[in-house]
């Protein structure tokens, strides 16, 4: 614990030095920049003994420090532009008094040259990639990786990974573009191992529930053999903003192919299980628009071949695939000019369903963010959700957050989920947490 | 009784007029003038804003502001180059003759250009909102004249704006406290809600000519309701430089501030602003 403490001051102490640091990048010649920030964050489990909808506290507490800093080099000369940054992951936990673990990471994240012309742009590297308008929940951008090994303590834009890709722009009068993006290999989310605080019950259940043992996840073939490719059109005018997407990609979320040989002596399956990623055509559009003050965005999505677990044991896998109607649209509205109401209503509708299949027809949704200020500019209540309506599937997090100074930002709050093992979020209903964190940007 | 005649004669134009500006300007054309006064073709300037809260606490932020003048309306670009928090964050603004802007958000973080939906929305934390930024729309006013005064020690047309439901402003009342002396200039401007109350004063002071346009040093916004202020300091401006049109643009907005070339020496501009404002 002393050696994480030690190690993220030593980040910070280089965080704290960016001039001494831009000035010696200065001698490669062009703008240099060093900037970033660093995060250290505090959680102690609560549980919700079990039950759907309950909030009764587990017996035992689990507790975990995670520290996360981030330098980025951005330097710039004769219209070329090379970025590098790094990040530097530390965490320790000690889960339902299993021994402590301590983790550390170093890695790259994003590193790429961009090339900027007077009608287009290309950037070719390793880069986080952002589409689609909606705030909470996006239909559209899910052909590039999420870090999910935290589910969602961190926001969207935090859990966006970074891919390996060539990405360009060519742009048109008025704002609108057009953009093509090619990913050599694909990269699937990233997720917690079984057994892990955060880890998906279908694998847990097949891994550590019916004890068989995973084999390395695969990758559908096709014309673009491992390779993903995107393209959209973004349309930028008076009244509204619009966009029409496509993606070839594969599924982000594995599904899990189960192989069972017979059992043994002990009633344990013996087989393997096999996780694999579908290829998936998503057709979608994005609008953007405002009246009266009032926001509203919304997404609509035809993907192809997506995969739901199924109860019919004639099924290979247990994993049927069917074409799905995905929408995403939603109104936010500024109040007295500081709080901020955001509400979102979101369906996906399986096409071809059949009674064997574990979701329903029809998945309603509704998610939603409020932020209110406390005091001035610098405290405020945050109070986000998501709730589906056709079964118990709940997540809340209440949040504060205070801005200490421009750098410092204090952030402490819960997270409570509740619903059924197949639930998105009731999954996780053992996890309800109080956490407490520092943000200091450099 | 031919002379009762003549005097009333006289009177009467006079009464006619009574309450309007001279040269017979009707309240509209003033604010209209006053909306449309000369910035130059183009301009840039660095601004550092001060934020004051009630307690006194103060924060500052700094940004670079390109102004271009179009014939289809004016763009504006504000580009955020301090705190590190918000560096990065620019706004953009379209005008839109005959109906409301344009106004655009880029958050580094969410590496995403937002429509901006809601002009009630506060300006980066400070007390001005979005609608601020955008002119008046005339067709969604009604406009009175109400006195000839003085403001900063110069002669001011104040005109009163009443805001139709059309306009969706977040203010049901504006008072232009607008210079008589040709230039339009407005030196004040009061924001009243639906109950009358003046719930915020932006002022403008130290008003230097650049060829035809005007500028001012100081920009003070009071927030009635809070006790909070925001004092925005013109630290320099260009104006007419040529500004390239692919600078004011919504592609522009996702560059980050060292990518930034005009002016030419803008990046030591902002090093040094930037290393004043840390100590």
């Amino acid at each position: 614990m002393v050696g994480i403490v030690r190690t993220l001051a030593a980040v910070l102490s280089l965080a704290g030095a960016p001039c001494v640091s831009a000035q010696a990048l200065a001698a490669l010649g062009g703008q240099n920049t060093v900037t970033g920030f660093f995060d250290l964050r505090s959680a102690v489990g609560l549980g919700s003994g079990g039950e759907v909808g309950s909030s009764a506290l587990k017996s035992s507490l689990d507790n975990g420090l995670r520290g996360r800093g981030r330098v980025e080099l951005d330097h710039q000369a004769d219209g070329l532009r090379t970025l590098v940054s790094a990040d530097l992951e530390l965490e320790h936990k000690r889960m339902r008094s299993a021994a402590d673990e301590n983790e550390s990471t170093a890695r790259l994240w994003e590193g790429y040259v961009e090339w900027e012309g007077e009608t287009t742009s290309w950037r070719i590297g390793r880069q986080v990639i952002q589409w689609g308008v909606a705030d909470e929940v996006s239909v559209i951008d899910s052909f590039t990786p999420q870090d999910f090994r935290s589910f969602l303590i961190h926001t969207r834009f935090e859990r966006k990974w970074p891919v390996t890709a060539v990405s360009g722009r060519y742009f048109l009068d008025g704002g609108d573009f057009f953009e093509v993006l090619w990913q050599p290999q694909f990269r699937q989310d990233l997720l917690a191992q079984p057994g892990e605080e955060w880890s998906l019950f279908v694998e847990n259940n097949y891994v550590r529930g019916l004890g068989l043992s995973e084999r390395s996840t695969k990758v559908e073939g096709g014309p673009l053999g491992d390779s993903v490719f995107a393209a959209r059109r973004v349309l930028r005018r008076d009244n509204y903003d619009l966009s029409f997407n496509y993606a070839y990609q594969f599924e982000q979320m594995a599904a899990f192919r189960a192989d069972i040989q017979g059992f043994d002596a002990s009633g344990r399956a013996v087989g393997t299980v096999q996780p694999y990623h579908a290829r998936q055509h998503t057709t979608s559009m994005a609008f953007e628009s405002g009246r009266d003050g009032i926001g509203v965005r919304g997404e609509l999505a035809y993907v192809t071949d997506a995969g739901y677990v199924s109860y019919d044991m004639a099924v290979p896998g247990l994993v049927e695939r069917r074409d799905t109607l995905r929408g995403v649209a939603g109104m936010d509205y500024t109040f007295a000019s500081r709080t901020y109401i955001n509400l979102q209503y979101t369906l996906d509708y399986i096409r071809n369903h059949n009674g064997n299949m574990q979701p329903d027809k029809y998945r309603p949704s509704v998610t939603w963010r409020v932020n209110v200020p406390l005091k001035g500019e610098d405290l405020w209540l945050e109070f986000q959700g998501r709730e589906f309506m056709n079964m118990t599937d709940r997540f809340w997090r209440l949040q504060l957050r205070w801005r200490v100074t421009d750098d410092w930002e204090l952030r402490t709050g819960g997270m409570h989920f509740a619903g059924h093992d197949e639930g998105i979020f009731g999954q996780f209903r053992d996890n309800d947490q109080l956490y407490a964190g520092v943000h200091y940007y450099f | 009784m031919k002379r009762l005649l003549m005097i009333i004669g006289v009177l009467c134009p006079l009464l006619a007029f009574a309450g309007m500006p001279a040269g017979n300007l009707v309240p509209r054309d003033i604010i209209e003038r006053s909306e449309d006064r000369p910035t130059g073709k183009d301009s840039v300037s660095m601004l550092l804003v001060t934020l004051t809260d009630k307690a006194g606490t103060k924060r500052q932020r700094g940004l670079l502001w390109y102004h271009l003048a179009g014939e289809q309306g004016d763009l504006d670009l504000q580009k955020f180059f301090y705190p590190r928090s918000i560096r990065n964050i620019a706004t953009f603004n379209e005008e839109v003759r005959g109906a409301e802007d344009l106004q655009y958000l880029y958050l580094p973080a969410a590496s995403r250009v937002r429509r901006v939906s809601s002009k009630h929305q506060t300006w980066v934390g400070s007390d001005l909102i979005y609608e601020d930024l955008q002119k008046i729309n005339l067709e969604d006013w009604t406009f009175s004249y109400v006195e000839q005064a003085s403001e900063e020690g110069f002669a001011v047309h104040v005109v009163d704006c009443q805001a139709k439901p059309s306009s969706n402003s977040a203010y049901a009342k504006r008072r232009y406290y607008i210079r008589a002396d040709g230039s339009y200039f407005p030196s004040r401007i009061d924001f009243f809600d639906a109950a009358g109350q003046l719930i915020k004063q932006v002022r403008r002071t130290e008003v230097q000519a650049y060829g035809s346009a005007l500028y001012e040093r100081f920009v003070q916004v009071n927030d009635l309701r809070n006790g909070h202020q925001t004092l925005m300091e013109r630290r320099w401006v260009r104006v007419d430089t040529g500004l390239p049109a692919s600078l004011v643009t919504v592609r522009q907005m996702e560059k980050g501030i060292e990518h930034f070339a005009e002016p030419a020496d803008v990046q030591r501009l902002v090093s040094d602003e930037t290393s004043r404002m840390v100590e």
